[in-house]
Order: structure tokens, then C-alpha cells, then sequence
């Protein structure tokens, strides 16, 4: 059920009624309905997932209630290393074989079988969030950083909360769990701050990144057909396409979480003002940038002495995870380990230890670091893109030998002004967490009301047929 | 408080309904090939003989008034050999007699990637054929026609109404002869204009995933077929030579292995493969470099009437 459909709309007005209807004084029955509607959210792609999300909650329900109750430390650590390894053990199975299987017959030449690519089924939609999610709970716990919960219904529900299940926020459970244990009343400003904010959401997937999906697929399906100029403006459009597709997702279940009195992370702050490729990260997927910091950087920084070189090579190698968390390709993996070399490269000092390059470009006027960070975000965006070596290979010998045969063209033409009219609205809102956000304090009504149905117009006067958010296949 | 909202919240998606089931209104009302298919269906569904399937190449080069035999062009834009299949096994019942069907192979056919449950025109199949493709049960908004591609209807609402222009004018068997006056007229048939085009619609990379599965489609199909004793034409209609040109050889070469498998495992299979035919068309019996125009569909009905006839 995809957030931008019929569909979904229909669900959210059916639980949005029942939610509140069953009234704000029996919370395990309100917990209880968001349980049940979200595993029917979940279902409603392939009702055989909903097994493993089950069965993924309870060993981590279950190893966080025996860490607790250990005395002994080896004990403790033997049941949060049963935890990872199941939950790791469950990506690697659906996500991660058949990409090893296949390298690992490349790197042999050993001709493919189908007896070893047995594992040909889909991955279970918001896998790699929900993993991450659980396993995060179950670490802290261990650190005794949180109290396990007690209370299954509350854990089962902060595994597949719906508005966030399928592609985050990944969530921490000290910020989640106790929110299902908590009152919720009814709040008439907050259900008309997550309607607005869903409308926003919906306009920049629809209108925005929608559009500049289809003129970068017709670029990219054909680059021989393009100049250098046109690859590398659809390279640009791929970023903000991204943004628009992921951020426009991520305020749609911010949104839809309000609506139900519940409060999620932030996820984006404005990544195309980054003024590095370290920046970036800090304002792109925050809650995944925060999940490895906390749970790969730290624990191998801090197993070291600490040095330049292990910070250096701690960097590398969690961006190198972050690439792979994305995907089970080669692309991803370069990725990755890119933007984890660049971020590195930007914090060596130069000169005699006086500036580093991220403190140089933050010093500089706003317009060279955006070209040094959407430049290079760019070319690390095509590498995410890429379907094949081959055609990555056509795309960057065509960019960088300056290729001047083949069509130029604008690409989506005056439907570029939607981009350009999302960006501004948050820049000019840029400390709300959204653009409509409080509307009405310098909005009157009727012009309110003929703002909200001119979105309403646009999304429903130029939507596609509906299109996957490109974040759920990871 | 809760009431307030769900008030405010009724008040503000009436209007936005109302308007929504006038665009539909709208959308329904103009001529389609899904409509007119349907009343012919309801008129001679029992009489049919032939059954066209295949992508918008076969729905514009087939004209089933010049067919000598009650003929059905069930072919559409996009229309890929997984809808095919599923489309054939809904709707065969309605015709006790069909005796022909033809298929569509053209170039990169089995490189496309298949349209799948969420295809966007399973709504007009199940609106106007009645034929469940979602690969689910369907419910009441999958008879919406407007919601099934917005962007697509908002277009045609506008060229029809607004504009008035690019009305189809459908004969009763679906065929629309005033389609098919486009980019090349826009070039008046221009031949220099016309080869200096950089860029139309043309499949040139390789997937050999997709070929397994759409070649797998074909044989689930053609293994059907056989089995209910129907005479098969595999078709793949002209190209105009700037599409030829750009033509991949892998991809081609693939697709002819596939004609040369089914010759021998199909020995009953006929085929009809005009892609390259220079001599029976010319420049002015395309509309653009993969599609014929009217007149181009007139030679094309003509040659399927004659490989039909070799089946008696």
C-alpha cells in the first residue's frame, strides 16, 4: 500500500475513524488497533512478510527481557549476539545472498548455478528499516542505555508502526516505546499540522519528484543520445529527485503519525544547503546516519586508541556500510566507501594542521561550496544509480570526455518550476519542519483553502499512476 | 474538538469529491478504444474469430473492418506479453468462437520489462472488459478510470473538451482513423527532417533477465493456445528505417533465435514479420518511426487477412 494511492488514503480516513472513535481512555484497545492495522498495512504487499516481522519482534522482545534479567555478563552477551545474528542473519538471507553467491562466482569463474541462487524471492518491503529498528533496541538494552519493555503489545507496536515501518524514520525505541504508553488525546492543531504536512509530502513526490524521475529515466535509458551538459544536468535532477522522492515520503509519515498523536524524527534538513560531502550526511537520512554512528563508528572508534588514522578508517568503513545498507550491489559499495574517503579527505588538516578542507569550505562564499558539494554528490549519485558497470561506464566517459554530440534539452521544461518553488518555500521556512507548518498564523482562511485546493488540483492534475518511493526497495 | 475536525475535515473534502466525480464523468465520456471495444464485444462477442493482442504497433496497424472474419483488436499502448496472457485467459470465455490469435513479437519485445499487477491500464480492463489482471480481488476503485493515470486523463479532458482537437473518430471495431497524423506530419513527411530526429522512443539496452521471463510468457501462452487448437500468427509489424538503423543487434538477434525455437517447437505457428519490409511501405505509412498511420494499416490488415486465410 503505497502512501501516495488510493489506497492508503482510503485505509488512513477507515483507522483514523476507529482510532479515535475507540476513545482516548482505553489505550491498550487504541495500541491494539494500531497493531492490527499495521501488520494490515503490511500484509496488504505480501501477507507472507508479516512471519518474519513477527517472528524478528519476538526474538528481540524476547533477548531484551532475558539481558535484563542476567547476571552474567558472558550470558548477556550471548543473547545480544543471538539477537544480531538473527537479525543480521534474516537481512543477509533476503537481502544479501544472491549478491554474494553471484561475486563470489565471478571472482572464481565458476559458471552460475541455479542450485546456490535458490533464494529467488522478493525482499520483504522495509526489511533493512525494521531490522535496524529492533537490533538497536536490543543493544541498548544491553548498554542498559534503556529498560526493556515489559509489555509486548507496545513492542510489536514500535516494530511496525505504520506510518514509518516501511521506510523509516528508523526510529530509536527510548523515543517510540514510551510514546505507546502514553495517553494520547486528541489534539485538533496536530491533526491539521499532519493533514498539512501529508499534503506537502504528497506534492513533492507526486509533482516534484515524479517528474524529474521520468526526464532522468529518459536521459539515462539512452545516455548515448545526450551531451555532456544534459548528463550531467539529469545527474542534478537525480539528486533532487531523490530528495524530493525520500523527504516527500518522510513528511508523509510524519504526518500520518500525527494524525494518530504520535511524534517522529526528523529525517532531512535541507541537504542541498550541505556545504560538504561530510555536511551532507548530517543533513540526508539523519536517523540512518545517526543509527550507524551510534552502533558501527562509536564501538569501533572507541575499541581502538584513539587516533586520526582509526577515525579515518572508522569513517571508510561505516560509510562503506551505509553504502551497503542501500543495496546489494557493487554501486552501492563504491558508494559508500566514496563518500566515506571524501569525508575523510575533507577533515585531514592542510597547512600545518590550520584548516581542514570542511572548515575551508564553510568559510567560503555560500555559491563555491555548493558547486564543490552538489558537483561531487552528483557524480557519487550516479554511481548509486547506476543498473550496470557498462552503462555507468558510457555515462561518466560521455560527462568527463565532454561529449558534445547527441540532444540537449531542458528535460522536464516549465515543470521545473515546482522544484524550484519547493525549494524556495523551505528555504524561506527554513527553521519550521515543514513549509506550511502554522499556516495559519499568517495565512487568512479563505486564502488557506484555495492554497490547500490548489495543491490538491496540481497533485491530482498531474499525478502518474502511482510509483513506488525508490527508498522502499531498500 | 474530534467533532470540529471531522466537520471542518468533511467540509473541506466534499467539494474535492464532487469535483473528482466530474473529472471521472468527463473521462468516461470520451470515445476510447475500450469503449467502443465494448459495445462491439456486447454486439458480436459471440461471432468474433479473431483476436488481435499486442501493443499500440498492432492496435494502429489493424483494421478489423477490412478483415474478412468478425475480428477483435484487443491491442494497446504498452501492452506487454504478460497483460497479453492475462487478458486472453480473462476475456476467452466471452468468445466461443475464436479460432485466430495474433501476437505480437517486435524488436525488443522480450527486453521490455513485463507491465505487471500494477499496470496502469488494468483498471480499463476490468472497467470495460471485465477482466481482473491486478492479480488480486479487485475492488469499486478499480473501475476509476480518471484515477488510474491522472496526468494521462488530464491531457485527453483538455484535448477534448477544451481544445477540441486530436478527437478520435473510432469505427465500430475500435480502430481510430484519425489517429496517426503526428510526428511525422509535424515534419510534412520531410524525409531529410525526418532522419535527422536524435531522439523517439526505441529500446536499445539489454536485459537478459527480462528475456527469460517475457520468452517464459510467450511459451506459458503459446502452450495455451495450443492446447485450445488455435491458430497462432506471430506479427511484427514495420518500422520506419531511422528505427531500424538504431535497432540493437544483441537484442535482435536474440528475438530472431527465439522466431527460429518456435518454428520447431511450434511448427503450427505462422508469422507475419514485416519489420523490415521496404517494399510494400513507404515514408507516408508511418506516423512516426515505429507506428504505420491509417493508410500503412490498410497494407498490414491486408497482409494478416492473407496469412489468416493460408490457416483454412
Amino acid at each position: 500500500m503505497l502512501f501516495n494511492s488510493f489506497d492508503f488514503g482510503l485505509f488512513l480516513v477507515i483507522a483514523y475513524c476507529i482510532y479515535w472513535g475507540i476513545g482516548v481512555q482505553r489505550l491498550k484497545a487504541q495500541n491494539l488497533f494500531i497493531l492490527v492495522a499495521s501488520y494490515f498495512f503490511y500484509a496488504f504487499w505480501d501477507w507472507r512478510f508479516l512471519i518474519l516481522i513477527i517472528a524478528s519482534s519476538l526474538v528481540d522482545y524476547l533477548a531484551g527481557l532475558y539481558i535484563e534479567k542476567s547476571r552474567s555478563n558472558s550470558k548477556r552477551k550471548v543473547l545480544l549476539w543471538s539477537s544480531i545474528l538473527w537479525n543480521l542473519g534474516v537481512l543477509f538471507l533476503f537481502k544479501y545472498f544472491n549478491f554474494f553467491i553471484e561475486s563470489f562466482e565471478a571472482l572464481f569463474n565458476i559458471e552460475s548455478s541455479s542450485t546456490y541462487n535458490f533464494w529467488n524471492v522478493a525482499i520483504p518491503v522495509g526489511l533493512s528499516f525494521y531490522t535496524f529498528q529492533t537490533m538497536s533496541y536490543t543493544i541498548d538494552v544491553y548498554k542498559k542505555k534503556i529498560p526493556p519493555t515489559n509489555n509486548l503489545i507496545h513492542f510489536l507496536c514500535f516494530v511496525s508502526f505504520f506510518p514509518q515501518l516501511v521506510a523509516g524514520p528508523i526510529e530509536k525505541a527510548k523515543d517510540l516505546i514510551p510514546q505507546f504508553a502514553k495517553q494520547r488525546k486528541f489534539d485538533f492543531q496536530k491533526s491539521k499540522e499532519g493533514l498539512r504536512q501529508i499534503l506537502w509530502g504528497l506534492f513533492k513526490k507526486i509533482i516534484v519528484a515524479e517528474k524529474l524521475g521520468l526526464a532522468v529515466d529518459m536521459v539515462y535509458n539512452q545516455p548515448s543520445d545526450y551531451n555532456f551538459i544534459t548528463l550531467l544536468f539529469a545527474g542534478t535532477l537525480f539528486f533532487f529527485q531523490l530528495y524530493c522522492d525520500f523527504s516527500g515520503y518522510t513528511d508523509i509519515a510524519i504526518g500520518t503519525a500525527k494524525l494518530f498523536g504520535f511524534k517522529l524524527s526528523k529525517n532531512f534538513n535541507l541537504p542541498y544547503l550541505a556545504t560538504s560531502i561530510s555536511d551532507i550526511w548530517q543533513r540526508w537520512h539523519i536517523t540512518l546516519t545517526r543509527w550507524f554512528t551510534d552502533y558501527c563508528y562509536i564501538p569501533f572508534v572507541s575499541s581502538f586508541k584513539k587516533s586520526p588514522v582509526v577515525g579515518g578508517i572508522g569513517i571508510i568503513l561505516t560509510m562503506t556500510l551505509v553504502g551497503f545498507w542501500h543495496g546489494a550491489d557493487w554501486n552501492f559499495l563504491v558508494f559508500g566507501f566514496l563518500n566515506g574517503l571524501i569525508i575523510v579527505l575533507e577533515r585531514i588538516s592542510l597547512f600545518q594542521n590550520k584548516i581542514t578542507l570542511r572548515k575551508f569550505l564553510t568559510s567560503t562564499p555560500y555559491i563555491f561550496s555548493f558547486i564543490y558539494t552538489t558537483g561531487l554528490y552528483t557524480v557519487l549519485c550516479l554511481i548509486f544509480r547506476a543498473q550496470s558497470y557498462q552503462q555507468l561506464d558510457l555515462i561518466f566517459s560521455r560527462i568527463f570526455s565532454f561529449a558534445l554530440d547527441g540532444a540537449f534539452t531542458t528535460l522536464i521544461g516549465w515543470k521545473l518550476g515546482y522544484l524550484i518553488f519547493i525549494l524556495f518555500a523551505e528555504l524561506l521556512s527554513k527553521k519550521k519542519d515543514y513549509p506550511l507548518q502554522q499556516f495559519e498564523n499568517w495565512v487568512p482562511k479563505p486564502v488557506r483553502w484555495v492554497a490547500y485546493y490548489a495543491f490538491i488540483f496540481i497533485i491530482i492534475r498531474y499525478a502518474e499512476p502511482k510509483e513506488a518511493f525508490i527508498y522502499f526497495q531498500f | 474538538m474530534q467533532r470540529k475536525f471531522i466537520t471542518y475535515s468533511l467540509l473541506f473534502f466534499i467539494p474535492v469529491l464532487v469535483g473528482f466525480l466530474a473529472v471521472e464523468w468527463l473521462t468516461i465520456s470520451i470515445p476510447s478504444h475500450f469503449s467502443v471495444n465494448k459495445k462491439y464485444i456486447e454486439k458480436s462477442g459471440d461471432s468474433i474469430e479473431t483476436l488481435i493482442l499486442g501493443t499500440s504497433h498492432l492496435m494502429n496497424a489493424v483494421n478489423p473492418e477490412w478483415m474478412e472474419s468478425p475480428t477483435l483488436n484487443l491491442a494497446s499502448g504498452n501492452q506487454f506479453l504478460d497483460t497479453d496472457l492475462k487478458l486472453y485467459n480473462g476475456i476467452r470465455e466471452k468468445f466461443p468462437s475464436v479460432k485466430n490469435v495474433v501476437l505480437e513479437i517486435s524488436y525488443s519485445h522480450f527486453e521490455i520489462a513485463p507491465n505487471g499487477k500494477d499496470f496502469w491500464k488494468n483498471s480499463l480492463y476490468y472497467k470495460y472488459y471485465d477482466v481482473n489482471c491486478f492479480e488480486r480481488t479487485a475492488y469499486f476503485k478499480d473501475r476509476l478510470v480518471y484515477l488510474s493515470n491522472p496526468s494521462f486523463f488530464s491531457e485527453r479532458i483538455e484535448e477534448y473538451y477544451i481544445d477540441k482537437k486530436n478527437i478520435p473518430s473510432f469505427n465500430e471495431y475500435g480502430f481510430n482513423s484519425n489517429d496517426g497524423y503526428g510526428q511525422f506530419t509535424k515534419q510534412n513527411y520531410n524525409k531529410v527532417k525526418i532522419d535527422t530526429i536524435k531522439r523517439f522512443r526505441i529500446n536499445i539496452e539489454p536485459n537478459l533477465n527480462l528475456f527469460e521471463t517475457n520468452v517464459a510468457t510467450l511459451f506459458k501462452l503459446l502452450d495455451s493456445l495450443k492446447k485450445q487448437n488455435k491458430n497462432v500468427v506471430i506479427s511484427a509489424t514495420p518500422m520506419y528505417l531511422t528505427f531500424l538503423k538504431k535497432r540493437n543487434p544483441e537484442i535482435l538477434n536474440r528475438r530472431d533465435s527465439i522466431f527460429n525455437v518456435i518454428q520447431k517447437k511450434y511448427p503450427e505457428v505462422k508469422f507475419l514479420t514485416a519489420e523490415t519490409d521496404t517494399i510494400h511501405y513507404s515514408l507516408k505509412n508511418f506516423w512516426n518511426h515505429s507506428h504505420l498511420n491509417p493508410s500503412g494499416a490498410t497494407i498490414f490488415t491486408r497482409q494478416l487477412e492473407s496469412v489468416l486465410q493460408s490457416f483454412k
